[in-house]
């Protein structure tokens, strides 16, 4: 038996077929790629010392960084001090009263990129200091020519 | 044989004798040429293909990035403006002219602006997810010279991506 429908769906067919013969179809089209913005680096985040009044002289030193493959070491400096290797966290050791200190707390990854974060407290009774500035320097060595060149730049102050 | 069949038949028969008289019927003569339709149908072809700087499978804003959180005017990895090294190539392997543009398929990161240019410059159109032109009425097998370049201002440290779409459709 011959379906009534069965022009109505023919003609459908011929119809889309027709289209597709004159590449109506297909007239747009697209490609795509990934676009990445890849900033290397460490970014180290010191939670203790702040730029704040201290009332005792055992200071707690709370870090923690991220970087690219993983972060090899951290090491600070106090009042321009020695550089110290640390393993977050730890206690600082203060000496004197009525006396600011500056630290510079310093974490680098394994390829060689280093975050540096510069904190200034104050250890003394009252008062103390009301405008502590908190710098952050972005530091970044590069070998060339088997040469490691270290290069700084600002990442902004906070005072 | 029913006569429902018989006369289904009959009809079968007289539409096969017809069909198969027609041209015998129709008749042609010195006023009354012979004349059909003759047709050219090209499909429309707007194929292309993009191909990217030197190996690179991705546009990595990373070498000329380093370790800069702020920086104007980046170049990715393998293209060389200044020895007019192109990010992308677009080929009309089509056979009609087309327009080429591009955008994300996301929005991009707040710390980053991106730009799009034709020429050896970075001071292209900037664009997000909104197509922006990158070249009109390329001819087939035309090729259209990509150059891409960003600012970033604070970015984040680490890998941020975005998916890049080229887009061809035949030109109006």
């Amino acid at each position: 038996m011959i379906s009534k429908n069965k022009p109505l769906a023919l003609s459908i067919v011929a119809t889309i077929m027709l289209f597709g013969l004159l590449g109506l179809a297909s007239a747009e089209g697209y490609d795509s790629f990934t676009i990445k913005w890849v900033v290397k680096g460490v970014d180290l985040t010191v939670y203790s010392p702040t730029n704040s009044t201290y009332s005792i002289t055992d200071i707690s030193l709370k870090a923690s960084a991220t970087g690219d493959g993983g972060i090899e070491e951290y090491w600070y400096s106090l009042d321009s001090g020695a550089n110290i290797t640390f393993t977050p966290n730890i206690t600082l050791s203060t000496t004197g009263f009525n006396v600011y200190h500056n630290l510079n707390v310093y974490a680098n990854d394994t390829e060689g990129n280093i975050d540096m974060v510069y904190v200034r407290f104050y250890v003394g009774g009252s008062g103390g200091i009301s405008n502590l500035e908190l710098c952050r320097y972005k530091y970044y060595g590069r070998f060339n020519s088997k040469i490691l060149s270290f290069f700084r730049e600002p990442a902004g102050c906070i005072e | 044989m029913d006569n429902k069949t018989k006369a289904l038949m009959s009809v079968l028969v007289v539409f096969g004798l017809v069909v198969l008289c027609g041209n015998l019927v129709s008749a042609y003569d010195a006023s009354t040429p012979y004349t059909v339709t003759m047709k050219w149908i090209v499909t429309v072809d707007t194929t292309f293909a993009v191909d990217l700087c030197g190996s690179e499978t991705t546009i990595d804003f990373n070498d000329n990035l380093g370790a800069s959180t702020t920086k104007t005017l980046v170049e990715p990895d393998c293209q060389n403006i200044s020895t007019t090294t192109p990010m992308a190539v677009i080929t009309n392997n089509g056979n009609v002219n087309m327009d080429f543009s591009n955008n994300l398929t996301a929005s991009k990161p707040a710390w980053a602006v991106l730009s799009v240019a034709s020429t050896a410059t970075c001071y292209g159109d900037a664009f997000d997810t909104t197509a922006v032109v990158i070249d009109e009425d390329v001819i087939p097998a035309g090729e259209v010279n990509v150059y891409y370049c960003t600012n970033v201002s604070s970015a984040d440290t680490g890998t941020t991506q975005r998916t890049l779409q080229i887009n061809g459709v035949a030109s109006a």
